[in-house]
C-alpha cells in the first residue's frame, strides 16, 4: 500500500516535470526544469518499487541501475547545457 | 498497476513531442534525454508486474548506451564538427 502511493508520487513530479518543459520560453530553464523534477521523479518511483518489492536479488539490481542512473543523468544535462553555452546558443529574452 | 504504464507511456509521447517541435538542437537533445529516462523507468516497472529479473539488464545496457551517445553527440556539435 504504502508502496503504491510511493509510485504514484513520483509519477505526479515526472507530470510537473512535463509540464514544466511546455511552460518555459526559454532554453535554459526549460533544461533546469527537465533535469531536475525529472531525476526527482525517477527517485521516487524506484524507491516505491523498491519498497512494494521487499528485499531480494530483484530489489538489489534496481538499486544497481538507481545508483547508475544518478550519476548519469546531471552528466548528460551537463554537457548539452556546457554545449549550448560554448557554441555561443542566445536564448530570448526573460 | 496497470495505470501506471499507461501513465508512462503518455508522458513519454509528450516528452518525443518536444524533439519535433524543439526549436534549436539542443532542446532536441534535452527530449531525447527524458524519453531515455522515462522510457528506463517503464522498463523497470514491466519487469516488475511480469517478475523476471533479465528485463533489468535490458534496463542497464540502455541506460549506458544512451549517455554514450548523447554525451558524444554534444562534443561533435560543440567542436563544429571538428574532431
Amino acid at each position: 500500500m504504502i508502496g503504491t502511493i510511493i509510485i504514484y508520487l513520483g509519477l505526479a513530479f515526472v507530470f510537473i516535470g512535463v509540464i514544466g518543459i511546455y511552460r518555459f520560453k526559454n532554453f535554459y530553464t526549460r533544461a533546469l526544469v527537465a533535469s531536475k523534477v525529472d531525476t526527482v521523479g525517477y527517485i521516487t518511483l524506484i524507491i516505491g518499487i523498491i519498497v512494494k518489492s521487499g528485499l531480494n536479488a530483484f530489489s538489489l539490481k534496481v538499486l544497481l541501475i538507481l545508483s547508475i542512473s544518478l550519476l548519469i543523468n546531471p552528466l548528460v544535462t551537463h554537457s548539452v547545457v556546457r554545449s549550448a553555452k560554448i557554441s555561443g546558443y542566445k536564448s530570448g529574452k526573460e | 498497476m496497470t495505470a501506471v504504464v499507461t501513465i508512462l507511456v503518455i508522458l513519454t509521447i509528450l516528452s518525443a513531442l518536444r524533439i519535433l517541435i524543439g526549436p534549436s538542437l539542443w532542446d532536441r537533445m534535452l527530449g531525447l534525454n527524458l524519453v531515455t529516462s522515462k522510457l528506463i523507468m517503464l522498463i523497470i516497472v514491466i519487469a516488475f508486474l511480469q517478475n523476471q529479473t533479465f528485463f533489468l539488464d535490458l534496463a542497464l545496457v540502455y541506460a549506458l548506451l544512451s549517455f554514450v551517445g548523447i554525451i558524444f553527440i554534444a562534443l561533435y556539435i560543440q567542436r563544429k564538427g571538428r574532431f
